[in-house]
């Protein structure tokens, strides 16, 4: 071997450890260490990527993780960035236990050893590839920057699924999968090329959703589990802008029903009791496809009443084998007694809750401070604040990953303009643990050059394919295929 | 000193004075669009895309354009230079052609100044190329391709063309070299659509065939940039001239250039961004006289006006020397394209709509069509949220803005305002506008909009470019009623002592209608006033066509009210 072949990784390792920080004269501290992303005392899954944090006003920054099964690793630098193999090695080895952090930072220029905390490992597993959500500049009309995306939550890999390079100038919204499968998924398209395209049995297709007998394009989306059918709201919705440095904006329909698209016939199926003189929003369907839950109020913005949209939650049963809905609709949790409003219902998977943004009032909680999340217990409707996850800050556009046991969502808690995604753990009764900051890399530099918001998040079992180059020549091109109507 | 030493300096000196003097708003526009940062991961943002360094490298010339003289200066030079450059080939004529063609074609708003910069580095790789000698140089060629091609784009097909025609040009074995030739492009062809299909999956091919933000529309490539890369050829064609021949062909040039760049530089478009240039570095003189020479209408031109009038403290006294366009003339609404709000965001600014500053930044911001951001609303945006007090917020766009060359003075001065809020006062601006800025749930409204700046003149009555604008937009929409009901709340606050021509005319002609005979009137109407209005009303009264078209009575509140309602 030439001689070379030993000096250079010599001085590799020599260059490594003298830039790597080395503690002097420590000084213990009994506070927890100010640490962003807050990971202290969460609990994740076994295969999340490394939570790497940085410690506030620190020049450096050592960490030593501890395994309950005694393994270890650590971190030094100027944030504690850990080696993706050995997290998962570290965290697999103490799925159901806990991991201890130490954490030694440099501050002022003087060591400081901080009360250690824990990192849970759960015993539920999240199987999930990753999320999709949408990111969306701040701007209220223009959407020349926005795209939807995918990220690999097992390491730190994004990557568009649709962006405005592909397809500038055009709006893309509501990225919907059927329960977490890429197979079957729709989004919107919006802008001077309208569409919406729907994957169904390995094709897909391109709709035009506007018809003579409805208020507006096919909106919020949910898919029944059959998928055979797509529930919507058609919502015609408005901005109004307010000059207080608290409340920027409110986002509000000026009407809207719910309806169903038959996806195999292309075919809008319209309902009276969905489409009534109140505005109907957020259908979704229960998991055994066997009810539809959405949102109503009365039309109380007609009156110039804003802040009396409050919107209850209803159900009505659905038959799959027709596509028809039944007589009575049960109202589940009454906006007017109750005088709250209820929007973006999500049943988990496993049948056992349904989670909602509740807000004093509007279908858009995601601008009202006071929106958070809550959740039904469907085997005895028990509705409880979900209190482990909740801020002072916005909480909304929440999902359950494809096994019911994690749920991401929104939240401006960081900074109160961008919202960010969290990600809880809930298990079989319900009950929740404080939730993570979706992790990064270097989190305190992404978080601090984010200027984007996220939006819509999802859970995927598998990464999304999408030919762009082919779906931005069909968006430009191709002839949409216009979606009849039927009553029923 | 030679004929051509003396054309490349005429060149370069009428480059400077036509953007450092004529259009410098072309400069503006440019800048305003893009936020080039001092830091490696921006470069390395770059780097990773074909052509990225070709756009680096042209934004970093581009931040120079924030100073109207040195943007004029690197935009001459860069073309002085291609011209230059391209002389070397022998023709120094055909030489001028691609120079004066980018000439012409900068005046396409969405040509973006890598294209410019990609050609002046193909160029120069290209007289690079020649200047070195070794073995197999030829064959060396597809590599160097390749890596021209990761750097500079589309540029590598210029490069690929200028190479391979000089040396079928200067070699004997011709059809070898044309075979050479070929195959150089098509493998760079091949290249592209193996990067396209392996590597740059989300670009349009078009984009990466044609260039990544050599354009602001994706999926477009005008012929426009297709004719300029062959002119580049045409550097080799070894005519020989006489001067008759050259002076007529010169002049065929100058003469062709001159309709190309008035064709675009077409006045419908640049006088946008003339306004937009004017509000932006505040020169509201310029404006005035700029709108009131070019006779300009349109909601855009008014709100410019007005804001430029209200700036100098005018607004009452000139109000109808401009022509009006109403209500949506006071505050333009957004229109979908980065510059259609950049008087209506300012002058928001100024009345202290600090929540409207931040929505038309943002949608301006976002509606950059190549995704940049922008280096003057992002100033703006910081500048708004420290208003509202959200210095967090306002830390990342600061921080953004400390690793540009321009803003970074700026940058670090508001970032004092951060950790310490009483540094807000010693910016007399911001101490205004943290006053002026209501924070009481008022809800922006165009339908609305006089009833929401008493708000904010109430709220404070320092505020007076709020009340100003109210009550003119009372008098630009002809609604004598409102503006008698709110006239009081200017007497209230400034006295009846100098009140604006205007006002007096509105509230006397208001006196009038209600029936008051002119001895009636309140006293704080002046006899000027008075006297203007009885040889108004004589001259109305004899002839409507003369009263409306006499000189003397073209500012006043009358004739604008009567031109309508006639």
């Amino acid at each position: 071997m030439k001689p070379l072949s030993y000096i250079i990784p010599a001085l590799v390792c020599i260059l490594f450890y003298s830039c790597n920080p080395k503690p002097e004269n420590v000084h213990n501290n009994d506070e927890w260490p100010n640490i962003f992303p807050d990971y202290k005392e969460v609990t994740i899954p076994a295969n999340i990527a490394p939570l790497n944090f940085n410690v506030e006003n620190a020049e450096a920054v050592v960490a030593e993780l501890i395994g309950d099964d005694g393994s270890k690793i650590s971190a030094a630098g100027d944030y504690a960035d850990f080696d993706i193999d050995s997290w998962h090695q570290l965290t697999y080895n103490n799925i159901g236990k806990k991991i201890s952090v130490s954490v030694i930072a440099k501050i002022n220029n003087s060591w400081q050893k901080f009360r250690d905390f824990n990192i849970f490992v759960s015993g539920d597993s999240l199987n999930d590839y990753g999320l999709t959500y949408r990111l969306i500049p701040p701007g209220y009309q223009t959407f020349a920057h926005i795209g939807i995306y995918q990220r690999n939550i097992h390491n730190f890999d994004e990557e568009a699924i649709v962006d405005g390079t592909s397809i500038q100038g055009q709006c893309m919204n509501c990225h919907v999968p059927n329960h977490a499968n890429p197979d079957e998924f729709q989004l919107h398209v919006r802008g001077q090329h309208p569409a919406t395209l729907v994957r169904h049995g390995g094709k897909d297709k391109l709709l035009q959703t506007a018809t003579d007998s409805t208020i507006a394009n096919c909106m919020y989306a949910y898919w029944h589990p059959s998928g055979k059918y797509i529930a919507y709201s058609l919502n015609l919705i408005h901005q109004t802008f307010f000059e207080d440095s608290a409340k920027y904006i409110e986002v509000y329909d000026n009407a809207s029903d719910a309806l169903i698209l038959d996806v195999e016939k292309d075919q809008l199926i319209l309902y009276d009791k969905l489409m009534t003189e109140n505005f109907e929003s957020y259908p979704v369907f229960s998991v055994d496809g066997n009810s539809l839950y959405f949102c109503s109020s009365k039309p109380y913005v007609l009156e110039g009443r804003l802040d009396k949209m409050r919107y209850s939650l209803l159900r009505v049963s659905f038959d799959s084998s027709t596509g028809k809905i039944g007589n009575d609709i049960d109202t589940i949790i009454n906006a007017e007694t109750s005088n709250v409003s209820i929007t973006h219902p999500r049943p988990s998977y496993d049948g056992k809750f349904i989670m909602f943004s509740q807000a004093s009032y509007s279908v858009f909680p995601i601008h009202h401070t006071e929106a958070d999340l809550y959740l039904m217990n469907l085997s005895d409707s028990t509705i409880r604040p979900i209190n482990e996850v909740n801020s002072q800050y916005a909480e909304s556009f929440h999902n359950f990953s494809s096994n019911s046991r994690w749920f991401v969502f929104n939240s401006r808690r960081v900074n109160q303009i961008n919202n960010l995604l969290f990600i809880s753990h809930i298990d079989e009764n319900g009950n929740c643990t404080k939730p993570f900051l979706l992790p990064q890399k270097n989190p305190k530099e992404f978080y601090d050059n984010f200027f984007f918001s996220y939006n819509v998040p999802d859970f995927t079992i598998r990464k999304v394919e999408l030919d762009m180059r082919q779906f931005a020549d069909d968006i430009f091109h191709k002839q949409r295929i216009q979606v009849g109507t039927r009553r029923n | 000193m030679s004929k051509t030493n003396i054309c490349t300096i005429v060149f370069a000196v009428l480059a400077f004075l036509f953007w450092g003097f004529i259009h410098p708003e072309w400069l503006s526009c440019h800048e305003q669009y893009q936020l080039f940062l001092f830091s490696s991961d921006y470069l390395l943002e770059h780097l990773a895309l074909p052509g990225g360094f070709v756009v680096w490298l042209s934004e970093f010339l581009v931040q120079f354009f924030y100073n109207r003289f040195l943007g004029a200066a690197v935009v001459s030079i860069v073309l002085t230079l291609i011209f230059v450059l391209l002389r070397r080939n022998g023709n120094d004529i055909f030489a001028l052609i691609p120079s004066v063609l980018l000439w012409i074609y900068s005046g396409d708003q969405s040509m973006l100044f890598a294209f410019p910069v990609s050609i002046l580095t193909a160029v120069s790789a290209y007289l690079l190329f020649n200047k070195i000698d070794f073995k197999n140089k030829n064959y060396f060629q597809f590599l160097l391709i390749a890596v021209i091609y990761w750097l500079i784009g589309y540029g590598a097909f210029i490069y690929a063309v200028l190479v391979g025609v000089d040396i079928i040009i200067k070699s004997d074995q011709r059809s070898k070299n044309v075979i050479l030739l070929g195959a150089q492009l098509l493998f760079l062809c091949v290249l592209i659509l193996c990067i396209g299909r392996f590597i740059i999956i989300q670009y349009p091919f078009c984009d990466l065939f044609f260039g990544i933000d050599y354009y602001r529309l994706h999926m477009t490539t005008p012929f426009w940039q297709h004719l300029i890369a062959a002119s580049c050829i045409l550097t080799f064609v070894s005519v020989k001239l006489n001067k008759i021949l050259s002076y007529s062909l010169l002049g065929v040039i100058a003469v062709g250039g001159v309709w190309g760049i008035i064709s675009f530089y077409n006045f419908e478009t640049y006088n946008y961004f003339k306004i937009d240039y004017y509000v932006r570095y505040q020169k509201w003189d310029n404006l005035l006289n700029y709108a009131k020479r070019n006779n300009l209408q349109s909601d855009f031109a008014s709100t410019g006006v007005n804001l430029a009038l209200a700036a100098t403290g005018q607004l009452p006294q000139h109000l109808f020397d401009y022509n009006q366009t109403g209500s949506k003339g006071m505050l333009t609404e957004f229109d979908y394209t980065c510059f259609s709000c950049g008087p209506t965001a300012e002058a928001c600014y100024r009345l202290g709509l600090v929540n409207s500053v931040l929505r038309y930044n943002f949608d301006m911001q976002a509606a950059i069509l190549n995704c940049k951001n922008s280096g003057r609303f992002f100033k703006r945006i910081a500048e708004a949220y420290i208003i509202n007090n959200r210095n967090d917020v306002a830390r990342m766009y600061i921080n953004k803005l400390k690793q540009t060359l321009f803003y970074r003075s700026w940058a670090l001065s508001a970032e004092e305002c951060l950790t310490d809020r009483s540094k807000i006062n010693s910016n007399p601006e911001w101490a205004n506008l943290v006053k002026y800025h209501y924070c009481n749930g008022l809800n922006f409204s165009h339908s609305h909009l006089i009833e929401m700046l008493l708000i904010l003149f109430n709220n404070n009555t320092d505020n007076r470019m709020a009340l100003d604008y109210a009550l003119s937009l009372c008098l630009i929409n002809r609604d004598l009623n409102s503006f008698v009901k709110h006239f009081p709340l200017y007497t209230a606050n400034f006295g009846t002592s100098n009140i604006p021509d205007i006002y007096q005319q509105a509230f006397l002609f208001a006196c009038i209608q209600s029936g008051l005979s002119l001895d009636a009137i309140p006293k704080f109407i002046t006899d000027d006033v008075k006297t203007l209005f009885r040889e108004f009303d004589s001259a109305y009264l004899l002839n409507y066509e003369k009263a409306m078209t006499n000189k003397k009575f073209s500012n006043t509140f009358w004739k604008y009210y009567l031109s309508a309602t006639n």
